[in-house]
């Protein structure tokens, strides 16, 4: 039995009141005297050659005091890893998407500087543009990049086991094809940041809404031709990531540059339109899916071939067609894998990451089959899961390696949940409505290992009055990991909540550390920040075991004292004891702590293991089954989400109210995919630029239930046994939604997003014009027996061809 | 961006309102937050603009003798939604009103620019960033449009929620000009054609709508299809009046459309097949299937495909007209 004070308990976040009362700061929120507003000018084009930029009548106008163009920056690339190392400051031959930034003006206030910006004239020759993956792929297409035959910017081979032999001996075969769209990440805060070039130190301040400084710090160094310890960078409070904010921007480089020209700070504020339009967002996937598996649901192989649409530049693609294929196989194990992954240039604003990173996509292709497979084989998809499902100690064909695993536990939970057994497969309709329910699962890993430096650093220092202060490189972008972080903190060293603080991450101040992303702060800063705790009740026990005349190693941290072990009337109080720190042993009292799941993992960084995709991604995985409920109104083809129940292995909750957050959040994000959003494009130009026309899910979209269960399997490396909960429930929730869907109207929506028109079209093709008084939705026992697929292509089995 | 140097003015009188109006570039505002948009966006450039919430009236709600529903235009969304008078006189009105938008603007948004919203199309109604992309569209001034790419015609969508209610309740509309003040029927605003969807000539402006009192016997409904639950425009929407209709009289019904054109659109011969005694459920499926042949929804709005729309417009359709010769047989029988 665990018995924490502190960890495990729902303590308030403790940036709570600070954000709701308005006076948390945003990058846009600072001012600095002397201030210049700068404006970005965007491409108009899907890919034009830049012809001659006229910044003169701009500069003439009274108030305008720079310009900034490409060529203003060195000649220099920069990217994730070398061979994707594709971008610029600002782009200097040619742009390649509509909304690419291409050059930034800067003036004395922000109406001026807009209008400046109109006064720029640049001068385009327009080249053939390619929007579609597989047309840029084909000889003859446009090419974006003059390094990209055929355009592709990256691929992943995966050749695991035999899959030749595993297709051969299968009972059963089916292969079907899948589409996803792009989405947006959704965060309220638009880009903003304020630069200020000091010419004395020849170094910047950047103040920038990001999520993770030292992927931004090495990047945006590199592309400014500065070293990076030219740059600091102070994070102000983030309004949301969701991965979106990893990425230098053009307004990044084009303020620290004009700061430069211009000798005064330089302030850039997106509006969210430009967001909309310059913004990575997640990657547009085709997916062909074939399974191998046995008459009792065994899985035995897949064979996967992915296009993804990877838009004008490579950022982290190559990542992200990785994880789209290392998820392939898991939260399920299959001996067999054969997986091979283009990601492809195309004249839009690129992918990259996004909550799940290239997974969720993979998983709602792989697990809504799953349900067509219990179909055709006459077997409950929940047995099929139940049969397959990993366990604690398996590894996988790719060399995945599962230290815990809650899977089983939250697919019985799940399914008891939304009382599988007696519903799935049944009639239930009211009028024009009808009800289904779905299961989807996912595994995520917790934190992996990109390029560069890899561990988290935690640095604490205990202030003579006893407030013990927290510093590390991982900022909280909103989820709440500063909470978490200080709870470890308090819990570690017996004190309250009250007693924490914590400072926003100043690259002048910390450590660096990876940052924010891959579901990596609190299974890996959580773990530096103990260790960094252990230190400093080392220091303190030597300075009161002095002092009370013990061993160093009988004293323990409790509520607020230092005691002896099993003597707990013996000791000091906290205060006392650091104050024999500072005042008689006249030692500071601060400490730093490091931690990397290294030693357990392959390093991913590099694009040749990117590309062959073998090796453990992750210290640990952490597992979800989401079972949902939704009610489908088959005359307005509209889906109402009634019912969520996710049950979740996050190793152990630190927080489980936050952890509820994340789920929420998650629900909501893959609801969103599932059925409301797309950035659709014509010519590639986006025609959902604000959040009206995108159509974000608002509450009113939300689960009207949601229910969560905790499943703890105490994780060997997390601390206090804790895994990610940041994205691995997105995974699950695309195909928990289109597994209902799929339930009610047995029809299985194989691209995304299922809009209202979609449902309806489908439904008429499916069982004609009057589908209303179809048997399917009249006569339970029907229901076995039809059923289809929205799109062309539906599955092959092997059963269908031999008959 | 909204240009710095744009005027604003509060007039008190409807004289000196109207005046000030007719200067040249001056546009009435309200609540604000249509015409701020676009002018935002660049598509509105107003040199001035004439407040008119201070005008006499203009935030009243009130009976008048004749028992008439008065409706100052300036009055806010969210009053509509909670006045006991609306209640009571046309709660309708109350429930299309609480469609609109989502709260914030409701609180803000006026009755007057409701009716008064800009027509939408999803190629126009963007930032000069964005429309840079795009040859200008005939709206623009251009000679093409990028939805319907025939003629020279506008095929902007008209999508205020009020609209369509009030046409059915057959509502007039009270004009002020500086010439006087003029009375017309609210479907008198419009002109048809998407482009300029107005007749208010310049110096005019709506003070008030006049709505007859829903009475006994008289059924009035209203249905919106949107993408979400909240916050979006219509899709499509339709408003069914019926006056007389459940005290055995002859009855009388209007049947409006909204949101799949540049005006809301009545749909006469449908009115005609269920006014008739003894229509029935197969009058019903017809009507309603009138009703979607008058919807001639394009591909203008995020979310918008048109067979869609029309399929709903068929759908809203049969849900309110099957209500109401329900409500009808039920009274009768
Ligand atoms: C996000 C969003 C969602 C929306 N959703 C909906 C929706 O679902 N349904 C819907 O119907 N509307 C919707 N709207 C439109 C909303 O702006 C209107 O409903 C609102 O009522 C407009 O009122 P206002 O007072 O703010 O108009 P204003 O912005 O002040 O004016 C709008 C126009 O009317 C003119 N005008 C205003 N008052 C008068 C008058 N008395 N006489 C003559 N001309 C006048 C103005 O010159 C301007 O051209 C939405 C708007 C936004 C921004
Ligand atoms: S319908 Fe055509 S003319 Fe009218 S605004 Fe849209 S593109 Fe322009």
């Amino acid at each position: 039995m665990r018995a924490y004070r502190v960890v495990g308990q729902r303590v308030a976040r403790i940036d709570a009141r600070e954000k709701v009362t308005g006076h948390a700061l945003y990058a846009d929120d600072v001012i600095l005297p002397g201030m210049l507003y700068g404006k970005v000018i965007r491409s108009p084009h899907a890919h034009a050659r830049i012809v001659h930029i006229d910044a003169g009548a701009a500069l003439r106008r009274r108030g305008v005091k720079a310009v900034v163009t490409g060529r203003d920056f060195p000649d220099v690339k920069f990217g994730f890893t070398k061979p994707t190392q594709d971008r610029r400051a600002l782009p200097i031959d040619k742009v390649r998407y509509i909304g690419e930034g291409v050059a930034a003006v800067a003036a004395t206030d922000k109406d001026l500087a807009a209008e400046a910006a109109d006064l720029v004239r640049i001068d385009y020759e327009e080249l053939p543009a390619v929007f579609d993956p597989e047309e840029a792929m084909k000889p003859g297409a446009p090419r974006l990049h003059e390094h990209a035959e055929n355009n592709v910017s990256a691929i992943c081979r995966f050749n695991f086991g035999d899959i030749e032999e595993a297709f051969r001996v299968a009972d059963h075969v089916r292969e079907d094809s899948f589409s996803t769209q792009a989405i947006m990440h959704g965060y309220l805060e638009p880009f903003a940041i304020v630069a200020r070039y000091e010419v004395v130190t020849d170094r910047a301040t950047l103040w920038a809404a990001k999520q993770s400084p030292y992927i931004i710090y090495r990047n945006l160094a590199r592309g400014l031709g500065m070293k990076p310890s030219q740059l600091r960078i102070i994070q102000p409070h983030v309004g949301g990531g969701f991965g979106g904010k990893h990425e230098p921007f053009d307004l990044d480089f084009s303020a620290v540059m004009l700061s430069k020209m211009t000798g005064k700070p330089v302030k850039i504020t997106c509006d969210m339109e430009e967001v909309f339009l310059s913004a990575y967002r997640r990657h547009p996937m085709r997916i062909r899916l074939a399974v191998a598996a046995r008459r009792d649901g065994t899985l035995l192989g897949y064979r996967c071939r992915l296009i993804a649409d990877g838009g004008a530049y490579a950022g982290v693609g190559h990542m992200s067609i990785y994880l789209a294929g290392a998820f392939l196989s898991l939260p399920f194990k299959v001996p067999n894998l054969r997986y091979d992954a283009d990601r492809v240039y195309t004249n839009k604003p690129f992918s990259g990451a996004l909550r799940g990173h290239g997974i969720p996509q993979m998983r709602f292709a792989a697990e809504s089959q799953l349900d067509a497979l219990g179909r055709d084989l006459g077997l409950d998809p929940l047995d099929i899961r139940m049969r397959n499902r990993v366990r604690q100690g398996d590894k996988l064909a790719n060399g995945f390696v599962v230290t815990s695993c809650g899977l089983t536990e939250s697919l019985e939970l799940a399914a008891e949940a939304v009382d599988w057994t007696h519903t799935h497969g049944t009639l239930r309709r009211r009028g024009a409505k009808v009800r289904g329910i779905g299961l989807g699962c996912g595994s995520l890993s917790s934190g992996s290992r990109m390029g560069g430096h890899d561990a988290s650093t935690a640095v604490i220092r205990v202030h003579e009055d006893g407030k013990v202060h927290l510093l590390h490189g991982s900022p909280d972008v909103g989820q709440g990991s500063n909470t978490v972080l200080a709870q470890i903190l308090a819990e570690e060293l017996g004190l309250t909540m009250d007693d924490i603080q914590t400072t926003l991450q100043d690259s002048d101040f910390l450590i660096f550390d990876p940052g924010t992303y891959g579901s990596r702060v609190t299974f890996t800063t959580g773990a530096a920040v103990r260790t960094a705790a252990a230190e400093i009740r080392r220091q303190l026990f030597e300075a009161v075991s002095k002092e009370i005349e013990c061993a160093p190693g009988d004293l323990i941290c409790k509520e607020g004292r230092i005691v002896v072990r099993g003597n707990e009337d013996r000791g000091v109080s906290f205060l006392h004891g650091v104050r024999l720190c500072y005042y008689k042993e006249t030692k500071p009292l601060m400490a730093h702590g490091s931690a990397t799941p290294a030693e357990f993992t392959a390093h991913f960084g590099d694009p040749k293991q990117l590309t062959s995709g073998y090796g453990n991604l992750s210290g640990s995985y952490s597992f979800t089954t989401q079972g949902s409920e939704v009610e489908v109104d088959l005359e307005t083809g509209e889906i109402s989400v009634l019912h969520f129940a996710s049950a979740h292995d996050c190793g152990y909750p630190i927080n489980p109210t936050l952890v509820e957050g994340q789920l929420d959040g998650s629900v909501a994000g893959g609801l969103g995919q599932a059925l409301f959003e797309n950035l659709e494009t014509v010519d590639g130009l986006l025609l959902t630029p604000n959040f009206t026309d995108y159509g974000l899910p608002t509450s009113m979209e939300s689960p009207q239930r949601s229910e969560h269960f905790h499943i703890e399997t105490d994780d060997q490396f997390g601390p206090y046994g804790a895994k990610e909960s940041g994205e691995g429930t997105q995974i699950s929730t695309l195909p928990s939604i289109v597994n209902a869907i799929y339930d009610a109207t047995g029809i299985w929506f194989r691209h995304l997003p299922i809009t209202p028109d979609k449902v309806v079209k489908a439904l008429q093709e499916t069982y004609g014009a009057n589908y209303l008084d179809h048997p399917f939705f009249n006569d339970p026992a029907a229901r076995r027996r039809s059923g289809g697929a929205d799109g062309r292509g539906n599955g092959r089995s092997r059963r269908e061809e031999r008959a | 961006m909204i240009s710095p140097g744009v005027r604003h003015v509060r007039p008190r009188e409807y004289q000196e309102a109207c005046a000030l109006l007719h200067e040249r570039q001056a546009a009435p505002i309200a609540g604000g937050t249509e015409l701020y948009l676009r002018m935002k966006q660049g598509v509105a450039t107003p040199r001035s603009l004439v407040d008119l919430t201070d005008l006499p009236g203009m935030r009243q709600i009130e009976r008048l003798a004749d028992g008439t529903l008065r409706l100052g235009a300036a009055v806010t969304i969210s009053a509509l939604e909670r006045s006991p008078l609306v209640a009571e006189a046309a709660p309708v009105l109350a429930e299309a009103a609480q469609r609109v938008g989502a709260p914030q603007i409701r609180n803000m948004g006026s009755l007057g620019g409701n009716l008064c919203q800009e027509t939408m199309c999803w190629w126009y109604n963007r930032t000069a960033l964005w429309r840079q992309a795009k040859e200008p569209c005939y709206k623009a001034g251009g000679s093409l449009c990028h939805v319907v790419d025939q003629e020279a015609v506008c095929y902007a969508a008209y999508r205020s929620d009020l609209a369509p209610i009030l046409m059915s309740l057959e509502a007039e509309l009270i004009v002020q000009g500086r010439q006087g003040e003029r009375r017309m029927g609210i479907d008198e605003l419009y002109s048809g054609d998407a482009a300029f969807p107005f007749t208010l000539a310049a110096g005019e402006l709506i003070s008030a709508v006049l709505v007859r009192p829903l009475g006994e016997g008289d059924v009035a409904a209203f249905a919106k299809h949107a993408h979400r639950r909240s916050i979006d425009y219509p899709l499509v929407s339709l408003a069914v009046a019926a006056r007389g209709w459940t005290n055995g009289a002859a009855g009388r019904l209007r049947i409006v459309l909204g949101a799949v054109s540049g005006m809301p659109i009545r749909v006469p011969e449908a009115e005609a097949l269920l006014e008739a005694a003894g229509a029935g459920e197969r009058s019903v499926a017809e009507a309603a299937a009138l009703v979607a042949k008058h919807a001639k929804p394009v591909r203008n709005v995020s979310f918008g495909a048109p067979a869609y729309r029309r399929h709903i417009a068929k759908v809203l359709a049969r849900r309110l007209l099957g209500d109401l010769l329900a409500r009808r047989r039920a009274s009768s029988g």
